[in-house]
């Protein structure tokens, strides 16, 4: 499945229910479908909130790849040259593989939420939800051209 | 007695507020996909805990119809439970559905946050 769309929050839906819709068609049961569904929407949410769109026919690419060994969501969005947001984005990932359950992983941050002010639309939940409930190995890659790509992979 | 619900909407999620006798039950009903849940969401709990205080009515949140939400959807979730954990007399119960695969690893996860004095209960159904 490829998606191209515009950076605009209301389309989470379309990716959730495309997502769903296109895992459903390829024999993937209705947890899993949901689960990598909702691991799609995470990664498009932070492209929304964190990409350097600079002009309006930037978008965001989503991918959803179905193969006998794996499942593979990617989403790409432009980033700055010096963004900050990649050293956080590097940061949480290897903080996530240092655990060996994403479980543990989950449970701290929602502890560290619990503790933190309410900061207007972020939790930083996002990306160890995909670990822990998603089951999926995130990564990431910048391109030449400053894209982006955020991947979670589930092994089928 | 019970009085007929409070509803609340924002965007497709809509809060459900039922005080009747012992408690009140907020139901959150639909899906929460907004970019800042916390800032439709918060200020019903909080002040639905505000009410239970002054009552002392227990506090229910019902996730049971909730049909998905993002990760953001769970920092008030997170707030109100370690504001009661913090305070006295506050009794707070989450129910969700333990069929649905979500609730039940996002919920359960949650149980992290049942105290010893079992002022926080965290029940799937």
């Amino acid at each position: 499945m490829k998606l191209n769309i515009k950076p605009k929050w209301e389309d989470t839906d379309i990716v959730r229910d495309k997502s769903n819709d296109f895992l459903k068609a390829h024999g993937i049961s209705h947890d899993i479908a949901y689960a990598l569904s909702m691991t799609a929407c995470e990664l498009f949410e932070n492209a929304v909130k964190y990409g350097d769109f600079r002009s309006a026919d930037e978008t965001i690419y989503v991918t959803v790849e179905v193969s006998k060994s794996d499942i593979i969501i990617e989403v790409k969005n432009p980033v700055g040259e010096m963004s900050g947001n990649l050293q956080q984005l590097d940061n949480t990932i290897q903080w996530i593989r240092g655990y060996q359950n994403p479980f543990q992983a989950y449970v701290e941050k929602l502890k560290e939420v619990s503790e933190k002010k309410l900061k207007e639309g972020e939790s930083g939940l996002g990306l160890v939800r995909i670990a822990y409930e998603g089951q999926a190995l995130l990564d990431f890659y910048v391109d030449e051209n400053n894209v982006l790509a955020v991947s979670a992979v589930y092994q089928n | 007695m019970v009085n007929n619900p409070e509803k609340f909407t924002s965007h497709l999620l809509t809060l459900e507020k039922i005080v009747d006798e012992p408690s009140i039950t907020i139901r959150f009903i639909g899906k929460s996909n907004e970019r800042n849940p916390s800032k439709f969401i918060y200020p019903i709990l909080s002040n639905a805990l505000d009410q239970s205080a002054s009552n002392k009515k227990d506090i229910i949140l019902d996730f049971r119809e909730l049909e998905y939400m993002n990760s953001s959807t769970i920092t008030p979730i997170l707030k109100i439970l370690d504001r009661a954990k913090r305070e006295e007399d506050c009794q707070i119960a989450i129910v969700y559905r333990q069929s649905l695969k979500w609730q039940d690893l996002s919920f359960s996860a949650l149980k992290i946050f049942e105290a010893k004095d079992n002022n926080i209960r965290i029940t799937g159904t």
